[in-house]
């Protein structure tokens, strides 16, 4: 056979058998839950149709719930998140997304610079789902020579088969189909749902006495040149939670200040948690981030932050972004169970209001008699009651100030019934609503 | 040290690469490089030992062949009978005196190395036990691969002692063959011969050997790492914890683990082997699917067959033909007693054959205990040779069908694990013990249902295994009839194509490599 046949043969050859490798990552990697769908979800947007994309780690996605903030005001925000995400990521991060997102406001979440030290395995974490392209292996390459990984111990990192091999037991038709339903990064599992965790006791007032280390102004230098010189709109955002070490919250508010004495937006919420009416006994599922009700809680102080601050416009009802329309109505689905319509409205909250305290009695047999505490400044109470059925908190009743008590007749034997009370003051002919016991208190019929 | 690793296929790859790039003068200095680039980063400070192993050896086998050259000389011009015989037995001893000496040092290192500390030990178990003070035990030296390559030394030192070929004159080329990497750490134990005659000229580049050596380095990794590292983690489990089992269960990881055993040892020779043949250089064959064997002594020709080929050359050969075995063997037969004498002849070489092959496995009385069993089943096959020939005959039972020769088969593969489990148990003590409750209760509990992926390996991981073990019996039993890879070369473009990736991606997918595995190192570390 002649020489050049025999060549192409050869290369030909190789170059298959390398495709075949390299397809062979895709259903071999770290099976993290969410980064999958977040990324997914991210690369399968249309092109140049979000208001703003907003990078960061799990304090990205767990405080900020797109899908209520589409509902309520016709606004586009992805987040473009990933567990452990290091501050170093962020500029690679911008310039994927601004493959497909060319110029959107870019919201950096600043709690990103609490990871600077990386550890091997937030580069698997946090570059597996990301499509093959130069700006992925460089951002790898970074990542590697940060963490000190060398020579061949690299390789996994490229190849994520050759540590997720073992995941042959585990594969799914999903991880090769790639069919995630596309919940525009909202959360919809149960922790972030139905985890409450009473925080209160960590928080304080969070100073600068730790000031910014070398490693963060490297970093946050060369964030800016970027940003200068691509001309990017960004906002730069610290959300409100606690840390076990109260240290790394004070240097985050310095990285904030830090960022802002350079002349960028910064939204600092380290010390507003009672701006954004945040209760931190029942708002959190663990001391960084927020659950279900505290999110909410967030997304409408944000949202409201950006309509005031940037100029988008409402695109409810347009034929390009039916699938936020979708992706709302099946996360309402999930979120029913777990939350209220006033949440989910973006209705004002005030934390000052107390949550009236429900004892729950059961009368004779088809009655649930509700009592509860007066509740100062409370001008109404209002009842929700959910069902073993149904599973979703509906609005039973208005109470006015004095009741203190109520009976909820023709009950059905055999079913749970689940209440709780909120109370709302009335500040200029609207309702204020207070905090709330979101588990309820139950009651289940013979 | 590992072969089924990234590392050696990216060191093996570099040096066929440079193999062939340095054309057939300089390919012999490419060998000694990678050799001792090898041997640096497998153990460094043993180099010194494989370097006198090697002088020594080249240096008194020269002078041997020298002594045989002038005896040649010498019976050249002499005409007179007692003459010839004078020059022989001066030849003889003279030559005898260089072999003693190479055999003192080279035998003498690997005697020290691998066997003082056990002797020294077992000689303080006894002290102890009379209250004497204890002899020093010094710390163990093993360098790597000197029980085979002072195998190799010794097969190359007898050959030439006894005329088989003139002793090498380039000592680049017998370094070569000494220190060659692919065999240096566990086997084959080549012969120099066969060795020499396909490197002396220089090796043309042909496509066939590339491919089908790596093709048998494919195979290799598969049967590593895929079978063997995989039954690993069932055996280990038992062995390691023997005395919380009872029953059928040993039965079970025995069979495993002489599955693994084989999987594993025959998978590092084939990848070594595959590399060799990748430089146009065969090693020495040393499995051939032994557990088709139909007696134990066919299953010895066809288990490790380098080893026994040497033992049978080096050890069994000369004690049969010696002074002592064919005195005694006379005198039975001058007393009528011709069978006894003629078992003798046959048994006692095999007994001291295999009770040094124990040893040299390692320095633990498991091994020799697994080599005087193996002695014992010589021993009782000969002596039972003929009458069971006759039962046959009487029970009217034909040895020529299929049923028998799976019988045949059945039974190698019932007695050979047996000795297996000296082979694998850390001690004495866990041998016996398991074989103590392995009869206690019979346990079947313990290997039915899920009880069964209780032990390591999982349901899916149990299923990959038993496939994966097809799989091999079906390319072995293949193997028997017809060369599977030109068979295979034989076949169309797309379906060689199909079977090497497929092979490729079930290696990546069940390969037992990377971080979230440790290296599981040569199954016993042959020293």
């Amino acid at each position: 056979m002649k020489t050049e046949r025999k060549a192409i043969r050869i290369i030909l050859f190789f170059l298959i058998l390398i495709l075949i490798i390299l397809a062979l990552q895709i259903p071999f990697r770290n099976k993290d839950s969410i980064a999958p769908e977040m990324v997914y979800g991210f690369y399968a947007e249309e092109k140049n149709s979000l208001d703003a994309v907003y990078i960061g780690s799990n304090t990205t996605y767990a405080f900020w719930q797109g899908t209520t903030a589409w509902e309520n005001t016709g606004i586009a925000v992805y987040p473009f998140a990933v567990p452990s995400l290091p501050a170093q990521s962020l500029k690679y991060m911008i310039i994927e997304a601004r493959k497909t997102q060319e110029n959107p406001l870019f919201i950096l979440n600043l709690n990103t610079f609490g990871t600077t030290e990386i550890q091997p395995e937030y580069i698997h974490k946090t570059t597996n789902y990301l499509s093959l392209s130069a700006n992925k292996l460089k951002m790898i390459d970074m990542l590697l020579d940060a963490s000190g990984v060398k020579g061949l111990d690299r390789l996994e990192y490229y190849l994520p088969i050759i540590r997720y091999h073992d995941e042959w037991q585990n594969t799914k038709a999903n991880d090769v189909v790639r069919e995630y339903y596309n919940y525009k990064g909202a959360e919809h599992n149960k922790t972030h749902f139905s985890t409450m965790k009473d925080i209160s006791k960590w928080d304080r007032v969070i100073g600068t006495s730790e000031p910014v280390s070398e490693i963060q102004k490297t970093i946050l230098e060369d964030l800016f040149q970027y940003i200068r010189e691509e001309n990017l709109k960004v906002l730069f955002v610290l959300v409100p939670n606690e840390a076990s070490k109260p240290e790394k919250l004070e240097q985050l508010n310095s990285v904030a200040h830090y960022v802002s004495d350079a002349g960028f937006s910064v939204l600092n919420l380290v010390n507003q948690k009672s701006e954004l009416n945040l209760d931190t006994t029942t708002d959190y599922y663990n001391e960084q981030n927020t659950n279900i009700h505290g999110a909410l809680k967030f997304s409408a102080y944000l949202t409201d932050y950006l309509s005031e601050n940037y100029t988008f416009t409402d695109k409810r009802g347009s034929d390009d972004y039916k699938s936020w329309d979708e992706a709302a109505k099946k996360w309402k689905k999930q979120a029913a169970p777990y939350v209220l319509d006033i949440e989910l409205n973006y209705e004002k909250r005030d934390s000052e209001l107390e949550a009236p305290t429900l004892s729950l009695k059961r009368t004779t047999k088809n009655n649930a008699a509700l009592s509860w505490n007066n509740v100062d400044d409370a001008d109404a109470y209002h009842v929700y009651r959910k069902d073993s059925k149904k599973n979703v908190w509906e609005h039973l009743t208005e109470l006015p100030a004095d009741a203190q008590s109520y009976t909820d007749k023709g009950l059905k034997s055999g079913v749970t019934y689940t209440y709780t009370i909120i109370a709302s003051r009335d500040e200029a002919g609207m309702d204020v609503y207070g905090n709330c016991d979101y588990a309820g208190k139950a009651v289940t019929l013979p | 040290m590992n072969y089924a690793n990234f590392e050696f296929l990216l060191f093996s790859a570099a040096v066929v690469l440079l193999y062939y790039l340095a054309g057939k003068k300089l390919q012999k200095y490419v060998l000694l490089l990678a050799n001792a680039a090898f041997y640096l980063i497998a153990g460094a400070k043993y180099i010194p030992f494989i370097a006198v192993s090697i002088l020594t050896t080249f240096f008194c086998a020269k002078k041997i062949s020298g002594i045989w050259k002038k005896e040649a000389v010498y019976l050249d011009i002499c005409t007179d009978i007692s003459q010839e015989k004078e020059i022989r037995a001066a030849s003889k001893a003279s030559a005898k005196k260089y072999l003693m000496l190479a055999f003192f040092i080279i035998i003498g290192m690997l005697a020290v190395c691998k066997y003082s500390r056990f002797v020294a030990e077992n000689i303080n178990r006894v002290l102890a036990s009379l209250s004497v003070k204890q002899i020093p035990t010094f710390r163990m030296v093993l360098p790597i691969g000197i029980a085979f390559y002072t195998f190799m030394a010794i097969s190359y030192l007898l050959d030439v002692y006894r005329k088989r070929y003139e002793a090498e004159n380039s000592l680049l080329l017998y370094a070569v063959y000494q220190s060659y990497f692919p065999h240096v750490i566990q086997g084959p134990i080549d012969r120099y011969d066969k060795f020499s005659e396909q490197l002396r000229g220089g090796v043309a580049l042909n496509e066939k050997n590339l491919v089908f050596g790596a093709e048998l380095v494919l195979w290799g990794l598969f049967k590593k790492l895929v079978i063997a590292d995989r039954l690993g983690l069932f055996v280990d489990t038992i062995y390691n914890g023997w005395e919380e089992y009872t029953g059928v269960v040993f039965a079970l990881a025995t069979a495993l683990y002489t599955i693994q055993i084989y999987a594993d040892y025959s998978g590092c020779i084939d990848i070594v082997s595959g590399v060799s043949e990748m430089m146009g250089i065969k090693l020495t064959r040393n499995f051939n699917h032994p557990f088709f064997s139909k007696t134990m002594p066919e299953s010895w020709r066809r288990w490790h067959i380098s080893l026994t080929e040497w033992f049978k050359d080096y050890i069994v050969s000369p004690i049969s033909t010696s002074q002592f075995v064919q005195s005694i063997e006379e005198k039975r037969a001058l007393k009528d007693k011709k069978r006894t004498g003629e078992l003798f002849a046959s048994c006692f070489p095999a007994f001291v054959a295999w009770t040094v092959m124990g040893v040299w496995y390692g320095a633990r009385w498991t091994f020799l205990v697994w080599g005087l069993y193996h002695a014992c089943l010589i021993i009782l096959g000969n002596i039972f040779r003929n009458p069971l020939k006759k039962l046959n005959t009487k029970l009217n039972i034909d040895s020529k069908t299929f049923s028998w020769k799976l019988w045949q088969m059945i039974r190698t593969f019932i007695l050979c694990p047996i000795g297996s489990v000296f082979f694998r148990a850390e001690n004495l003590k866990a041998a016996f013990g398991i074989f103590r409750r392995s009869l206690m209760k019979l346990n079947l509990a313990g290997v039915w249902g899920a009880q069964l992926y209780t032990y390591g390996l999982d349901r899916n991981n149990f299923t990959v295994a038993i496939i994966s073990i097809l799989i091999l019996l079906i390319v072995d039993m293949l193997q028997e009839r017809m060369p599977v890879r030109k068979t295979i070369a034989k076949q169309n473009l797309v379906f060689r194509w199909l079977l090497i990736y497929a092979a490729v991606v079930a290696l990546l997918i069940f390969g037992m490599y990377g971080p979230g595995y440790d290296a599981n190192a040569f199954i016993f570390e042959i020293i």
